[in-house]
């Protein structure tokens, strides 16, 4: 009897496991790793990107006859999770490249792992430099923070006529790096910085740094980090009284950031990877499937930012796949000969070090309550 | 600076004496920690938020925010601790722990995982006090919070209800032999908790115009450690607590360094335990 359960287990497992390979023949799996519960509300909007980008590949019948499935993770704004899911992906889901995961510290700790199983990562908005030097498997989308810091300091001394400037940074690797990164690009532009105060991930309570912040002299108040405390923070600046000029980086980049600052909000300015009025089909293609899938879902977090660069970097996978085949080398070679791929962010190369190359950075500024392309 | 700092110190350390008072009642009367308290938090805030944005009317928001951390206290007693009441204190513990859990994850699934701003900004005036600026929303917080703090000791003290919880929290089975019914002294105490924990968290989500599902984990921490500080099962010493936590943490940022500003909290926490073990208003039996 027990032998008989036995070679009967064995079968059914043999016949699932079959049929599990016939399924997966007429797919092309790619892995995602995203920020789904904890930071959602980047996450979820680079989801609809790539969810948009799937859609019309598959629609025109997928890669040679196979249509691609994406399988998503969500890495909890954890980096030992990122490399959990990136894990499962690989050894579950046999993929051989990924999308994400979106913080530049989860895609640090998943490079080495990726370099040693050779997989093709592809993180959308990780912006530390050291990503540059992560790995020949290893590529982004987004301009790195020091070209963004440049951009931004420059328009500081140039447009705003920047004198003294005041930071308060985020106490992560995030705004940590932003804070030395700018406190370096604003000295050597000849603007001190007068005051550099942090906050704690999870902060609602700023009261105490900003009145310290309030006893001195400055024109600019740059608050790097993201949005779920840098909104709280700037509009409770402004009910303290510290009305000048603000700065963020492209975390603030968001109708939520303005929900949550409130009037607070005008005149920030944000660099931005993205500019809606950017002049091609595809990216008036995009932006109506992307506004379609808004209005369809008023309560989801909407930021047309990162669905853009995660909807490019998925049609450059795929296109990739198309054009070498479904092995992470053959991914790599087309990524790194690709010349002015038709991007809805602009047109995308990468540099030896896996970075895009591009236009250079947008800068944008609060309105009436909404982010205008000022440079 | 440093009249500025305590007026800053003052307001959180109001928020934290409100939620300290809920876990405070609670562990007086049963010996057990509530860690549910900042979710019970957060559902008032957003009970609060939702209500607004729907009929407008702040006041109405309020009580509706109030009443469902109310509601929820007393389910959370019905359903989490009744039934474990005189096992291992550890049992109610692991119970209030996933109640936590699962109370966040509820409102994630309910309320999405973003912040959410408060349906209106508020522009409160300011004024002057010794060259410290206090906004019209700061003093409310803390005049909301110190009538609530009164009304708690005058229910306590004066009604037969706030009485028979008392007695409850001094020797249950006395008091059931005196003939107080001691599941409604539990509920009551439940209801008071939660009101008072629902209240600070309408508070804080206007005062920060911001509500999101995480947003009782700081505040619950902070206000267990507020109990403590000023001795569990103490009311004066909750409150005492909360506002020694808030002020020397905001000291603390703003003399020392704000990226220990958390760090100060609980080394205040430890000090006082080192010193006094039981608590600053603990009793020393």
């Amino acid at each position: 009897m027990k032998k008989l359960i036995l070679v009967l287990t064995l079968a059914v497992t043999a016949f699932c496991m079959s049929s599990a390979d016939l399924r997966a023949a007429d797919e092309i799996k790619i892995g995602a790793i995203l920020r789904l519960s904890q930071g959602a509300s980047d996450g979820l909007p680079a989801r609809r990107g790539i969810e948009i980008a799937e859609k019309e590949i598959n629609a025109k019948g997928g890669i040679g006859g196979k249509k691609i499935k994406v399988i998503y993770e969500d890495s909890m704004d954890s980096p030992q999770n990122a490399v959990a899911t990136f894990q499962k992906l690989v050894n579950m889901d046999d993929v051989k490249v990924i999308i994400g995961p979106m913080m530049s510290g989860e895609v640090l700790a998943v490079a080495p792992v990726a370099q040693q199983s050779k997989i093709v990562v592809v993180t959308p908005n990780g912006t530390s430099p050291k990503i540059s030097d992560a790995g020949e498997y290893i590529y982004r989308g987004c301009t790195r923070i020091d070209k963004q810091a440049e951009a931004l300091t420059r328009y500081a001394k140039d447009t705003l006529k920047t004198t003294k400037v005041a930071i308060l940074y985020s106490n992560e690797p995030y705004g940590k790096g932003c804070n030395e990164l700018f406190t370096k690009n604003f000295t050597d532009l000849g603007i001190p910085v007068v005051i550099s105060e942090s906050f704690m991930v999870g902060d609602r309570d700023f009261s105490s740094q900003l009145t310290k912040i309030k006893q001195q002299q400055f024109d600019l108040l740059f608050i790097p980090g993201y949005l779920q405390e840098t909104a709280p923070a700037i509009s409770q600046a402004a009910k303290m009284g510290i009305n000048g000029a603000s700065m963020g980086v492209f975390g603030d980049m968001a109708p939520k950031y303005i929900e949550l600052a409130g009037k607070a909000a005008e005149g920030h300015i944000n660099a931005s990877e993205y500019n809606e009025d950017y002049n091609t089909p595809a990216n008036k293609t995009f932006k109506a499937e992307y506004n379609k899938i808004v209005s369809a879902n008023p309560d989801e977090p909407n930021n047309i930012m990162f669905a853009a660069i995660a909807y490019d970097m998925t049609r450059m996978v795929a296109e990739a796949i198309a054009k070498k085949g479904n092995e992470p080398d053959a991914i790599r070679a087309y990524l790194d000969s690709v010349k002015d791929f038709d991007g809805v962010t602009g047109k995308l190369s990468f540099d030896k070090n896996g970075d895009v190359v591009k236009q250079g950075v947008y800068i944008f500024k609060v309105i009436n309550g909404k982010y205008i392309k000022v440079q | 600076m440093l009249i500025q700092q305590l007026i800053n110190g003052l307001v959180s350390g109001c928020v934290y004496a409100l939620v300290a008072l809920g876990y405070t009642m609670i562990f007086g009367i049963l010996g057990i920690v509530n860690f549910a308290q900042g979710e019970i938090y957060m559902f008032g805030a957003f009970t609060a938020v939702l209500t607004l944005a729907a009929t407008g009317n702040i006041w109405l928001a309020s009580a509706a925010g109030i009443a469902v951390a109310c509601v929820l206290g007393v389910l959370l007693e019905r359903i989490a601790f009744r039934p474990l009441r005189g096992m291992h204190p550890l049992i109610p513990l692991i119970s209030a722990i996933g109640a936590s859990i699962f109370l966040s994850s509820l409102a994630r699934l309910l309320f999405g995982p973003e912040d959410r701003a408060f349906p209106f900004e508020f522009h409160p005036s300011s004024f002057y006090f010794y060259g410290a600026q206090i906004n019209q929303l700061q003093l409310a917080i803390i005049a909301v919070s110190v009538g609530l703090m009164a009304i708690l000791t005058l229910f306590l003290n004066m009604t037969k209800h706030g009485k028979a919880i008392i007695a409850v929290a001094m020797d249950s089975d006395a008091a059931r032999l005196s003939g107080i019914n001691v599941n409604r002294a539990y509920e009551i105490t439940f209801l008071l908790g939660s009101a008072l924990s629902g209240a600070a968290g309408i508070m804080m989500a206007i005062y920060y115009n911001s509500t999101s599902p995480s947003m009782g984990l700081l505040p619950g921490l902070k206000g267990f450690s507020a109990a403590i500080l000023g001795g569990v099962g103490s009311i004066p010493g909750a409150i005492i607590g909360g506002l020694v936590l808030g002020i020397a943490e905001n000291l603390g940022a703003a003399y020392i360094s704000s990226s220990f500003k958390d760090a100060f909290a609980f080394i205040a926490l430890v000090l006082v335990l080192i010193l006094l073990p039981r608590g600053i208003m603990g009793s020393r039996k």
